[in-house]
């Protein structure tokens, strides 16, 4: 008698651990010989088995377990709304678009407002600004914290400026009691780009709840992932509204996939100059396009979600691995250290070689990779002087000195839980080795 | 609607009021729902397989709970065929799906603190405004000055959440306006018999100069009042209606 659905599937899967148990043994660091990644996944056999659960479904666009993911989600950061898409990027281009949305009346935002911003990040923060024809303000950012100067940015403020938008750098949260305070003092939109800060508080509070609208990424590098994905959060109905419509091709039909008149009113209603009883599958509120994820994704996303506790602590402890380890070498560089207030849960260790080392960035870095050792700069630099930004409009507010110094100066080193306590201490030896070198 | 999520809660409750008006109350098992006052959800009574993803024929309830509880509640009453389905086949201690939630009434989004409301509830139409108004009395919500419910039954014994109301009859701020048709007295509640006055209520309405007007009931119900709204110079962005079908 043949096996029923059920009893197959669990068969695939209960395989599918035996396949994680073989192909994914644990392999012992070996000093000078094991690479030591900057970041990376970190899974079990669950999200093999996840993924595979749904791969079974052939649901392939978004079904149960995006739905599961999403309500995980904002239900650890507390928020009424989270909204899955395939990128950090393109959650970021959801949040900054949705802000344009009709919905919001008066306050949305419109072509030649300003949007401050800053240089020294990543440049997917910075092109939502751009496309949609809105102006970016570069302001500088402070070293140690690598966020954004506050001071600069109050000063930055002028009749134009309708929006702020800035990344919580390397999970490092800004002074977001500072920020908020000229947020409603200027009636100003905040996005957070919490992409690199899932897990961080701010006064006990998950960051990107207390702005407007916030994103986050799960690309490998993040602190979960799904491979390629994002969300974006919020607790702003409209907002959300607007959201899902530009990520859903722009149309004002809510319904999932395989599901027809969730508003109850398909054949009714009267969409701008469209004749009544319009099919609302095919009325467009939106320029949108069709941002979304598989169900496959979501399903390593429900698992990956379920660890995120314990990366955050293993990240929080390699980062006090790192600070402990670089205290004997303050002579050469400037440490990093989190926003009063707030407990990071940090993306990775940022470092900057000082003004007077015996050794620039490049040639510490440089000489880590020989050793296997993977650093980052961090990220764009200093995002104005790429090339992609020489000629587009925008408005630099000071000379960006600190920018400028970071975009040669600093780099980080990785906190992911994949990190052990021996490559960072490796790590801390090869570096002590260098600087030595370089000073006798 | 973001955060869309389908759940199989079990029925922990049928309360009949009368002629074929319901008061479902459901179990969440898992987490807890997220939702706003005034949204809806869809109930199916037919078998969905999650693996699947096609979602059966339901049909759309006001939620008459409030938000983050391990309950639900809706009401409903017996009308065309899947509701007469709903009476014979909804049982106590079995399971269900549902999906939620959905709509745009929230109604504390059109509501600003020291402004004057009016809720206009037909029937089982007052579900939408029955989170609002327990949060409004737990401040959970923005505080209007001035509220003022319209509700029109057919029978006494049609009013639901008699308690809530007798409750919120005692605030000087709230004033109840209830139409019953068959009575003019039910205990501890200022009654006229009748049914819903439309032009006397759309001259209070306008002649108060209410910020914001509720409507939910029946589709007819709503096109009525707010016809009669527009055609008396009430501004048609203040007039906020429950509508599906």
């Amino acid at each position: 008698m043949g096996k029923s659905e059920n009893e197959l599937r669990n068969q695939i899967l209960s395989l599918v651990a035996d396949y994680y148990k073989e192909r994914y043994k644990h392999n012992s660091f070996i000093p000078g010989e094991s690479p030591i990644r900057y970041a990376g996944r970190v899974f079990d056999e669950k999200e093999l088995k996840s993924l595979v659960d749904s791969s079974l479904d052939f649901w392939l666009t978004e079904g149960r377990y995006a739905e599961e993911f999403q309500a995980e989600f904002a239900d650890f950061v507390d928020a009424d709304y989270a909204i899955l898409t395939n990128s950090g990027s393109s959650a970021n281009l959801l949040a900054l678009s949705s802000l344009t949305s009709h919905l919001l009346g008066d306050r949305k935002l419109s072509p030649g407002d300003e949007v401050i911003t800053v240089a020294a990040g990543f440049p997917t923060t910075v092109n939502p600004i751009i496309q949609n024809n809105l102006i970016p303000v570069f302001v500088d950012v402070e070293i140690g914290t690598y966020n954004v100067d506050v001071t600069e940015l109050e000063a930055a403020i002028t009749s134009k400026t309708k929006a702020i938008m800035l990344a919580h750098t390397l999970g490092n949260p800004y002074n977001l009691a500072e920020i908020m305070e000229l947020v409603e003092k200027h009636d100003l939109w905040l996005i957070e780009d919490c992409c690199d800060a899932l897990g961080s508080t701010y006064n006990g509070q998950h960051v990107g709840t207390f702005g407007h609208v916030a994103t986050c990424s799960f690309y490998p590098a993040h602190h979960i992932t799904i491979g390629e994905g994002g969300m974006v959060f919020t607790n702003d109905d409209d907002i959300a509204r607007a959201v899902t419509s530009i990520r859903d091709w722009g149309r004002d039909c809510y319904c999932k996939g395989g599901e027809n008149n969730t508003c109850g009113k398909r054949f009714t209603g009267q969409y701008g100059e469209l004749p009544v009883g319009y099919d609302h599958k095919y009325v467009y509120s939106h320029i949108g396009y069709n941002l979304k994820v598989t169900d496959m994704q979501a399903a390593i996303g429900v698992e990956q979600l379920k660890k995120l506790p314990g990366f955050i602590q293993k990240r929080k402890e390699n980062y006090i691995a790192w600070e402990e380890g670089f205290q004997e070498m303050k002579d050469y560089f400037i440490l990093p250290y989190a926003t009063g207030n707030s407990d990071p849960s940090w993306f990775a260790y940022p470092i900057t070689v000082k003004q007077n080392a015996p050794f620039t960035r490049t040639e510490i870095t440089d000489y880590l990779a020989s050793k296997k050792i993977e650093t980052r700069n961090l990220f764009a630099g200093n995002m104005v002087k790429q090339l992609a930004y020489l000629d587009i409009k925008k408005e630099i507010k000071s000379e960006l000195q600190n920018t400028d110094f970071i975009m040669t100066n600093t780099f980080f080193l990785g906190t992911y839980p994949g990190l052990e306590r021996e490559m960072i201490s490796y790590t801390l030896s090869v570096i002590k080795d260098f600087i030595r070198d370089k000073i006798s | 609607m973001p955060v869309i999520t389908k759940i199989n809660a079990i029925i922990k409750s049928i309360r009949r009021y009368s002629e074929g008006i319901y008061l479902i109350e459901f179990i969440v098992p898992k987490r807890n729902t997220r939702f706003k006052a005034g949204q809806f959800l869809h109930l199916t009574l037919d078998e969905f397989d999650p693996t699947t993803g096609f979602w059966p024929e339901s049909r759309v309830f006001s939620i008459a709970s409030e938000p983050k509880q391990d309950k639900l509640e809706i009401i409903y009453s017996v009308k065309g065929k899947y509701t007469k389905r709903m009476e014979s086949e909804l049982c106590e201690g079995k399971e269900y799906w549902l999906k939620l939630p959905y709509g745009d009434f929230i109604v504390d989004n059109y509501i600003e603190n020291e402004s004057r409301v009016a809720f206009i509830a037909g029937g089982t139409g007052i579900s939408p405004f029955v989170p609002y108004l327990k949060q409004y009395l737990k401040g959970e919500v923005n505080k209007p000055k001035t509220i003022k419910l319209y509700y029109g039954v057919r029978k006494a014994s049609m009013i639901i959440y008699k308690n809530l109301l007798i409750e919120l009859s005692r605030y000087t701020n709230i004033e109840l306006e209830i139409y019953c048709e068959n009575t003019n007295s039910i205990e501890q509640l200022p009654v006229k018999k009748g049914m819903f006055n439309i032009s006397n209520i759309v001259n209070g309405i306008v002649e108060s100069d209410y910020d914001k007007s509720f409507i939910s009931g029946p589709p007819k119900m709503i096109n009525l009042f707010k016809e009669d709204l527009i055609n008396n110079n009430y501004s048609m962005s203040n007039i906020i209606i429950d509508e599906w079908e």
